[in-house]
């Protein structure tokens, strides 16, 4: 049987402006790519009961988490006619207003970008074994559940 | 030997054992070991969670072998 590569999506903080705006350059030299889509979440500070959300803290099941995005990588190249694909997930204590999850998908042409990119994010959310837990601007906490 | 399994908590499950790994007595199927869980810590009824048996999520009863890794998943929140 075929060893399934396994690549890593975590990364410890958030994600900054910077090191997407370093990806983006490095695909300047893949000529065949006609479009690319980018999707960047956001830690939102959602008010409730009355508590401001300050900052998420990312925890995962990070073997579990990796097989399965492992498998999602291969059912989306499979789907898609896609260049390449890269994703990057913040663990940690993320504040809100910084950015924790960097989705970017290339293609020649725009349509499996995009397809591809909002499929991605949609599995992200529903499949693999992250959790966030919500810090209250006076430090009590809720867990997350994904929601539309 | 005993047997035992490898249990690993995460988000609001862990919080409430109070433990995010611990090793337990073998149990032969999920089924037990969740009712088993629910006696010792009588608020996880309170809480959704789904469990992994070898990092392979199961939605149906399932026999657990001897040193399996058990992960007791609350709902997911990424992204």
């Amino acid at each position: 049987m075929e060893k399934k590569k396994v690549k890593n999506i975590f990364v410890e903080g958030p994600i900054a402006a910077s090191f997407i705006a370093d990806d983006i350059a490095k695909h300047s030299t893949k000529k065949n790519i006609g479009a690319h889509s980018i999707f960047l979440g956001q830690v939102r500070n959602d008010s409730i009961n009355g508590q401001e959300v300050k900052a998420i803290e990312y925890t995962t099941y990070v073997d579990m988490a990796l097989e399965k995005m492992t498998e999602i990588r291969e059912e989306i190249f499979a789907k898609y006619p896609l260049t390449c694909m890269h994703i990057y997930h913040s663990l940690g204590s993320i504040k809100a207003g910084e950015i924790c999850l960097f989705v970017f998908t290339s293609s020649e042409r725009r349509r499996a970008a995009t397809d591809a990119c909002n499929e991605v994010v949609e599995r992200i959310k529903n499949e693999l074994p992250v959790w966030g837990k919500e810090i209250f601007t006076d430090n009590t906490h809720q867990w997350k559940e994904n929601t539309i | 030997m005993n047997a035992t399994i490898q249990i690993m908590a995460f988000g609001k499950v862990a919080e409430i054992i109070g433990s995010v790994n611990f090793t337990m007595q073998h149990i032969a199927s999920t089924n037990l070991l969740k009712e088993y869980l629910l006696q010792l810590f009588p608020e996880l009824s309170k809480v959704k969670f789904a469990m992994a048996v070898n990092k392979k999520l199961i939605t149906t009863d399932t026999a657990i072998d001897v040193s399996a890794n058990i992960a007791l998943l609350p709902p997911f929140s990424g992204g």
